[in-house]
């Protein structure tokens, strides 16, 4: 959404009682810079002004920024830095590995800036990923991070309403009174169940949306969400009526620009097999089709489930998701299993990424040496820092621009900048101002007579 | 909050999309009810300032995965014949590709090629980077001698085993 969309609901938000906005990480960053070719950092600004009762919420995946690629410690510092001095006052850091020594270059800086730190672990359903090992992360993260809080984070949608009930009493045990979160996804369908059961078991804080932009692989809205915990008799701060209004503007808002509202999805027993993103699963099938391959999904998707058993199973997540799944379409697609290994899955292999939790199967480990790049050292190497020679090559740029240049090409950073400050008009919701606002975008729409019934609109440019 | 009778969201929708498909053409419709009247031309105004977030890729066009740079492999794509026909060149040996995907020259586009025409390899001098679904695979020349020819342009797409280089051995 762009600024201007997001303009007239930010006093109803920040009113609305919520402890927290999940503002931006770096995939809106992504969106901003690239495809609303808004500047992120005015953006945060704008709405850290409005948002004056709530903080906002950033987030760190790893050691990572945007892309697969993991970033020298000072850089993930300097993104800290950055989002607090912009104004975001919480940061969530992940690392789907759970490789804690990733997570506190982000949580110790984040907490020497005074920021409220979250500790995210990534929910995944394997035969690694035990109840014992999410307590163990929590309880380092707490001991060696002295983070704020705990998060579940199923950005899979693979909760069930059985696993909450070991896993949530699992981390409260280690976590000393401090806020356990839950995040879920919609997948499944699952999700309001798992949330009602979670309150019960003594979470403090559960992510929602606002509907029409909640379920389908969103999470849950929090209008049912209120709803099923007034029923329980639970209780919360959060303002109905003000949820209400939002509510209304971003239904409209939906309708007018053709977005798709989020609904229902039904439970799909699959997905706990290939365990693929929402996101993910829809465009993979694209690209497989446009390469004339769809008639071998079906076995991508089984050979999938057998690299994650060969590679101590990585969590289908960003990036192993991706990594996993190009893998899975060479074995499959070259008829032998890691004749061709990308750079990738070599360097995920090889402890690149962060420590694996589980070790690889011997003898694919050794075909993963052999068929990857030589380049790949069989020991990762710490980065050297890039913070230096950054500031040496943009001498004139600020802080907030030098991390962009960081993460995004030289074209995509001019262009964001060239289309100037942030267009803070408000969208128009009468059809007529909407169709002249509409052909304004478009240079070739030269004329335009158009009539209904007994109204007429005549538009002509450079005349 | 919308006072107008006549127009609804759903004509806008059906207005744009209208004039979204037409290029370069005068068009006049008209029924009882509704008159259309769009003139569309390509001037010196075509820029980028096309709305660009969300319209979706035409359907025909390259196969664009969905975020930015990121790229799918191509439907069948045939060796190119000038490939082929440089792999006859007397003397020579190919570079082929190990995997299907997009070919790329240099590490980044701000970067200079690996190699030119001219330039000796060894057998772990990187040539390319081969690029599918977002993930890259770095290929080696696996040959000491000299580029004689770079059989693909930077950026197409290749198939698995299509020759991307050829090198005249020492």
């Amino acid at each position: 959404m762009t600024a201007g969309m997001m303009l007239p609901i930010a006093e109803a938000m920040d009113e609305a009682g919520f402890a927290m906005i999940d503002f931006m990480a770096p995939v809106q960053f992504d969106v901003c810079v690239r495809y609303l070719k808004e500047n992120p950092w005015e953006k945060a600004r704008l709405f850290r002004e409005k948002f004056r009762n709530t903080p906002l919420r950033g987030y760190c995946r790893s050691k990572s920024l945007v892309g697969f690629s993991m970033v020298p410690d000072d850089i993930v510092e300097f993104w800290i830095e950055r989002l607090h001095a912009n104004g975001f006052r919480v940061v969530g850091t992940l690392d789907a590995l759970f490789d804690v020594e990733n997570m506190l270059v982000s949580v110790n800086h984040a907490k020497r800036l005074g920021m409220y730190s979250v500790g995210a672990l990534v929910f995944c359903e394997s035969p690694v990923h035990t109840d014992e090992v999410y307590a163990r992360t929590a309880k380092a993260l707490i001991e060696r991070g002295n983070v704020d809080a705990i998060m579940i984070k199923d950005s899979g949608a693979l909760l069930t309403p059985d696993r909450i009930r070991t896993l949530v009493p699992a981390l409260k045990a280690v976590m000393g009174g401090r806020p356990l979160e839950l995040h879920s996804h919609c997948n499944t369908g699952l999700a309001p169940l798992v949330y009602l059961e979670a309150i019960k078991l003594g979470v403090d804080q559960l992510h929602t949306s606002i509907a029409p932009l909640a379920s389908g692989p969103a999470q849950p809205s929090v209008q049912s969400t209120l709803q099923n915990l007034k029923l329980n008799r639970f209780d919360t701060k959060v303002d109905r009526t003000k949820i209400d209004d939002v509510s209304a503007y971003l239904t409209k808002l939906a309708e007018q620009e053709g977005f798709a509202k989020g609904a229902p999805m039904e439970y799909d027993s699959f997905h706990y097999q290939h365990q693929m993103p929402g996101g993910m699963f829809a465009n993979w099938k694209f690209q497989l089709q446009q390469a004339g391959l769809e008639s071998r999904f079906e076995e991508i998707l089984q050979e999938i489930v057998q690299i994650r058993a060969d590679l101590g199973w990585p969590i289908m997540v960003t990036p192993f998701s991706q990594i996993i799944g190009v893998q899975a379409m060479l074995n499959v697609v070259g008829g032998e299993r890691y004749r061709t290994v990308p750079d990738e899955v070599k360097m995920y292999a090889l402890g690149h990424f962060g420590k694996l939790l589980a070790p690889v199967e011997p003898n694919v480990l050794d075909r993963i040496i052999a068929n990857g790049s030589p380049k790949i050292p069989l020991k990762p190497q710490p980065l050297p820092p890039a913070l230096p020679s950054l500031r040496k090559a943009y001498p004139g740029a600020d802080d907030d621009e030098l991390i962009l240049r960081y993460m995004f090409a030289g074209n995509e950073v001019n262009e964001m900048f060239a289309a100037g400050p942030l267009d803070l008009a408000s969208p128009r919701f009468s059809p007529v101002a909407r169709l002249v606002q509409e052909f304004s975008k478009r240079p070739q729409v030269r004329y335009v007579d158009v009539q209904k019934k007994n109204t007429r609109l005549v538009y002509s440019r450079g005349m | 909050m919308s006072n107008s009778p006549t127009f609804t969201n759903s004509d806008v929708e059906e207005i744009l999309r209208v004039v979204d498909n037409l290029t370069d053409v005068e068009v006049k419709l008209e029924t009882a009810e509704f008159k259309l009247h769009v003139r569309k031309g390509v001037t010196a105004a075509i820029t980028v300032s096309e709305p660009a977030v969300s319209m979706p890729p035409p359907t025909s066009a390259v196969p664009a995965a969905t975020v930015g740079n990121a790229s799918a492999p191509a439907a069948k794509v045939s060796v190119a014949p000038s490939a082929a026909s440089s792999n006859s060149e007397a003397g020579t040996v190919a570079i082929k590709a190990p995997m299907l995907g997009r070919f790329y020259r240099a590490p980044s586009p701000s970067e200079p090629a690996y190699v030119e025409v001219g330039k000796r390899v060894g057998p772990d001098d990187t040539v390319c980077m081969i690029e599918v679904m977002k993930l890259f695979k770095t290929v080696n020349a696996g040959v000491s001698g000299t580029i004689v020819s770079i059989a693909v342009n930077d950026g197409d797409m290749v198939e698995d085993d299509q020759p991307l280089f050829f090198v005249k051995p020492d």
